[in-house]
């Protein structure tokens, strides 16, 4: 049974990267089917939901870590 | 005129009958009184000399406790003073011990009050810098820069543990 993977992108993956995605994945978790979907609030990059783990790569996360870790910085 | 002799005598005799009665009924009666009178004055002079010194007896002592007690007041008085002295210095003492503790208390209160300022500042600009860099990004990133992005991450995806 394919594993299903949700990719959140700022802006639709192309075919290319799709079947890039879908090789990767399959190599790594087995049979995968993909759904991709489009998040303005990424600002950039892309996150994947496989079951209950999250890859988080956008950029807004990157922020998130920067803004977290110059605040915790800022209390020492 | 012819002085007859019995009437000189009649005379005399009637004199000293006179002289007689005055010394018998009324020189020693006077007499008397007047001794009586002379000794109840002494009497009087001798009392009066003995209140006289026994008030100057009183007097000397009176002044002799006066002195004493004026003596004493003035040791109260003295004693009282050092006391008070003694206190007011203490209480001055206290009163600037307890005005460096506040300042210091104070000082303190200000320090932390600054360090917490300054940490509310710098948690705030951290939000800024990360609210001012994805407006930023959202304006300056082109498609182009997105699918860059995009395909580097696909690869780091390679490398990622998705176990």
């Amino acid at each position: 049974m394919n594993k299903p993977v949700v990719i959140e992108s700022i802006i639709p993956l192309s075919p290319d990267q799709l079947a890039k995605l879908q090789e990767i994945l399959t190599t790594k978790v087995g049979e995968v089917s993909l759904e991709n979907k489009v998040n303005p609030l990424l600002i950039g990059g892309i996150k994947l939901h496989l079951n209950d783990k999250v890859l988080d790569l956008s950029i807004i996360t990157r922020l998130n870590e920067i803004e977290k870790n110059l605040f915790t910085y800022a209390q020492e | 005129m012819e002085i007859q002799l019995s009437s000189i005598i009649i005379q005399l005799i009637n004199f000293g009958l006179v002289v007689f009665i005055i010394a018998k009924f009324i020189y020693k009666p006077i007499i008397k009184i007047l001794k009586q009178r002379t000794e109840k004055i002494e009497q009087s002079q001798l009392e009066v000399e003995k209140i006289s010194k026994k008030t100057q007896e009183l007097d000397a002592t009176s002044k002799t406790t006066i002195l004493e007690a004026k003596k004493e007041a003035n040791q109260i008085l003295s004693d009282a003073k050092k006391q008070a002295e003694k206190e007011a210095a203490s209480i001055l003492s206290k009163a600037k011990a307890d005005a460096k503790k506040l300042s210091e208390t104070e000082r303190k209160d200000l320090l932390a009050s600054i360090e917490n300022e300054k940490k509310s500042i710098l948690a705030n600009l951290s939000k800024l810098v990360t609210s001012t860099t994805s407006q930023v990004l959202v304006d300056a990133l082109t498609p182009e820069d997105q699918e860059r992005i995009i395909n580097s991450q696909i690869n780091t995806i390679k490398g990622a543990s998705l176990e």
